[in-house]
């Protein structure tokens, strides 16, 4: 009797001193998927999952980024290079209620952070996977271009994936993966101009770099909210 | 007794933690308490880009023989469904490799593997993980070292060391950021490393390291990882003593230009030494006749230089004998008439001597005449040519000069092979051309000539006589005369720079070389 006492008194302090190990190394885990049990699987914690998903869309940015400088100075002749407001063709999101003012973005809770960043990740997944195909229609790409293309369309993917486990952690609402995958904002059709399409190509990597800008922005005010909520810009 | 239990609890906490899961799955699956070989057991797990992972396990080990023995491994994603592995062979026997479609780092994985024999199933415990925490990077490769400073200096030398990561696509784009961490040892210290972390670039300088050989080694881990790259293979790296010889050849090198460089100096200046002594030294302008080549005079081609003196009128080409200048100061006379005084009456062989010896232009005697003609120009003498026939050619011993006059003498020069009869009758005739001529005035008037030497010492001067045409008598025009003075002056200096050994040829040249006649007896 004596014993089991002092067995189970044993268990509960080396449980309660030593939850810190188990957490930080990956020594075996109890994770039972019986119901009834006690214990759960651990999860990745919140502020992981925020921070490797602001890791990609900081990363999803800068490669954009570089992507469109790089395409630019290939294919656009210089007098009809974009400037930040031009608009030969509208960019495929501006349909999305997203807001793009400081203001606005200042009043927008945390859910709707999420949910636009969602969205505007959601969107551009198969416009990014056009491109890649079409660049490999291009005459001299440099394949430097076509790598980063490719690897950004992978990474977006990723992106979604957490921004939907992060939804999940933070707001606590099911999985909602193809709601914002709508038709509509993307048509395939290729045009007959050589020129107009590498307009258009032009197009969706300036208008992509901007969403990746905005997606990095939302994630890092709400990273900046966790830790203190009314110091935020 | 919880207290000592606390004290106890560093060393002993995993231990722990592994028997008290232990005896969780124990109680699943009646299993006896005992070693980790009876049932499979997932040992290791590493993802090496984030992007993808493989586990490893130990299979069960406790069988009978002729057992077989099948493992699986499933896998779920927190609170996913149980999948399968989707790959057993990429990693090796007993694992499992998850690729990149597989991969998710947003969610924790947990993982058991199963034994199935004939008999019954072993499952091992579970083993949940997190990609982005089991990331192990792959060991740095290429580790070099080059020593940045090849002299070396009083602390040793600089070492650059450098490696490469040996993929490149985990790290590009920024997805992997990578910090090393070095280490270094001297071979004969095994055990003292030091350490240099963190390190954000494949390279590194180590300064003043101490002439020795040194053991290094380099690993790498993902910044948001805690697990380490194994060792990288370690370098060898050995610090050459100091190379003082490349001081020592610096040193050369320098003395070695500076030389040459001094050399080219001298030489240029050697080479342009006449220049330079003109720029410094401007030359004296040499006096020139208009219409004569002083260079043919120099030259000393007689016949050329009688042809071109030829249309003077009173011009007589020299007779091809040395002409002896005897330069007589008065000094020399002072200093020479006592001791001839006594002998002036007495033509002996001594008055020979003395006559003949200053005929001999000893190279003393010529110095000092030059250098008392420079001093006192109107009071030289000179020996008369023997062509002149005077029998006397030194009118050092004025007094001594009357006496012999009328005696024909053989004078044989000492230098030359001439001998002459010298016709004092002849020689008596000068003085009076000395005294005609003493009247006019004639360029050569400010030379004078020692006419006489009285025994109190006095001197008698007279205007010397133009140069000696002594053939002739010369009651010459004065104009002739001067230019036959001239010409005479032109060509005794050449004579007697021809018969001057050495220099001072200016001197002699500017001395006018005439015929003093004073041979009066009066004494």
């Amino acid at each position: 009797m004596l014993i089991f006492v002092f067995t189970f008194i044993q268990r509960g302090v080396w449980g309660l001193l030593l939850w810190p190990y188990i957490l930080t190394v990956s020594m075996p885990l109890d994770c039972k998927e019986e119901p009834g049990s006690l214990t759960r699987c651990p999860s990745i914690s919140q502020e992981k999952l925020l921070d490797r998903v602001i890791h990609h869309a900081e990363l999803i940015y800068r490669v954009s980024e570089e992507s469109c400088s790089l395409f630019e100075e290939m294919f656009i002749p210089l007098p009809l290079r974009l400037q930040s407001n031009q608009a030969g063709f509208a960019c495929i999101t501006k349909t999305l209620p997203i807001p793009s003012s400081k203001s606005e973005i200042e009043q927008m809770s945390d859910k709707w952070l999420l949910h636009s960043v969602l969205m505007l990740v959601q969107s551009w997944i198969e416009p990014l996977v056009y491109l890649q195909t079409t660049l490999d229609h291009y005459d001299h790409a440099p394949e430097m271009l076509v790598n980063k293309t490719k690897w950004v369309s992978e990474k977006l993917v990723s992106l979604e994936q957490g921004v939907v486990a992060l939804i999940k952690k933070m707001l606590d609402e099911g999985t909602f993966t193809t709601t914002y995958n709508e038709q509509g904002l993307f048509q395939y059709d290729t045009l007959p101009d050589m020129l107009e399409s590498v307009m258009r190509d032009y197009t969706l990597l300036s208008c992509f770099k901007k969403d990746a800008h905005k997606m990095e922005t939302f994630l890092k005010l709400l990273k900046c909210r966790q830790a203190d909520k009314y110091n935020c810009a | 007794m919880l207290w000592l239990l606390l004290c106890l609890l560093p060393p002993v906490s995993y231990g722990r933690i592994v028997a008290q899961n232990n005896a969780h799955t124990e109680r699943h699956n009646h299993e006896a308490t005992g070693g980790t070989t009876t049932r499979p057991h997932i040992y290791f797990c590493r993802s090496p880009n984030m992007e993808d992972f493989t586990c490893w396990w130990h299979p069960l080990s406790n069988l009978t023989d002729g057992e077989e023995v099948t493992h699986i491994l499933t896998y779920s994603k927190e609170k996913e469904a149980k999948l399968e592995c989707p790959d057993y062979v990429t990693g090796g026997p007993n694992s499992c490799h998850f690729d990149s479609s597989h991969t998710s780092i947003w969610m924790v994985y947990c993982l058991t593997v199963t034994a199935i024999t004939t008999h019954r199933n072993y499952t091992s415990k579970q083993h949940c993980l997190d990609v982005a925490e089991i990331v192990q990077t792959e060991t740095p490769v290429n580790l070099t070292y080059n020593l940045t400073d090849v002299g070396g200096d009083e602390m040793g030398h600089n070492a650059l060391i450098s490696w490469t990561y040996p993929v490149p696509a985990h790290v590009q784009y920024g997805w992997i950021t990578l910090v090393y961490e070095l280490q270094y040892r001297r071979i004969t210290e095994p055990d003292n490393w030091k350490v240099k972390y963190p390190l954000r670039e494949p390279q590194v300088e180590l300064l003043g390291l101490p002439v020795d050989d040194y053991v290094v080694r380099v690993r790498c881990r993902a910044q948001h990882s805690k697990l380490w790259s194994d060792w990288s293979a370690t370098l060898v790296m050995s610090i050459p003593p100091r190379q003082s010889a490349g001081k020592l050849l610096v040193l050369i090198l320098v003395t070695g230009v500076g030389v040459v460089a001094l050399l080219v100096i001298t030489f240029s200046i050697v080479l342009q030494s006449k220049r330079i002594k003109e720029y410094f030294l401007p030359p004296i302008p040499k006096p020139r006749i208009i219409g004569i080549d002083p260079l043919l005079l120099k030259k000393g081609n007689l016949d050329e230089i009688n042809r071109h003196f030829s249309n003077f009128h009173s011009y007589r080409p020299p007779s091809y004998s040395e002409e002896v200048w005897d330069h007589v100061s008065t000094d020399d006379i002072y200093l020479t008439t006592p001791k001839h005084s006594s002998d002036a009456h007495n033509p002996s062989e001594s008055e020979r001597d003395t006559l003949i010896v200053p005929c001999n232009p000893a190279p003393l005697e010529v110095s000092t005449r030059h250098q008392l003609t420079a001093l006192n120009p109107n009071s030289y003498m000179q020996n008369v040519p023997p062509y002149c026939s005077l029998p006397n050619k030194a009118f050092t011993p004025p007094l001594s000069i009357p006496s012999p006059w009328p005696m024909p003498e053989i004078v044989s020069l000492p230098r030359t092979d001439y001998s002459m009869m010298e016709h004092p009758s002849l020689s008596n005739t000068i003085p009076t051309p000395d005294l005609t001529f003493s009247t006019s005035p004639s360029p050569q008037d400010f030379y004078t000539c020692v006419q006489l030497l009285n025994e109190s010492g006095e001197v008698h001067l007279v205007p010397c006589l133009p140069p000696p045409y002594c053939r002739e008598f010369p009651p010459l025009p004065r104009a002739n005369l001067d230019t036959a003075e001239k010409e005479e002056k032109k060509k005794t200096t050449n004579h007697q720079t021809r018969k001057n050994d050495g220099g001072n040829s200016e001197k002699s040249e500017a001395a006018v070389p005439l015929l003093p006649v004073a041979v009066d007896n009066s004494g």
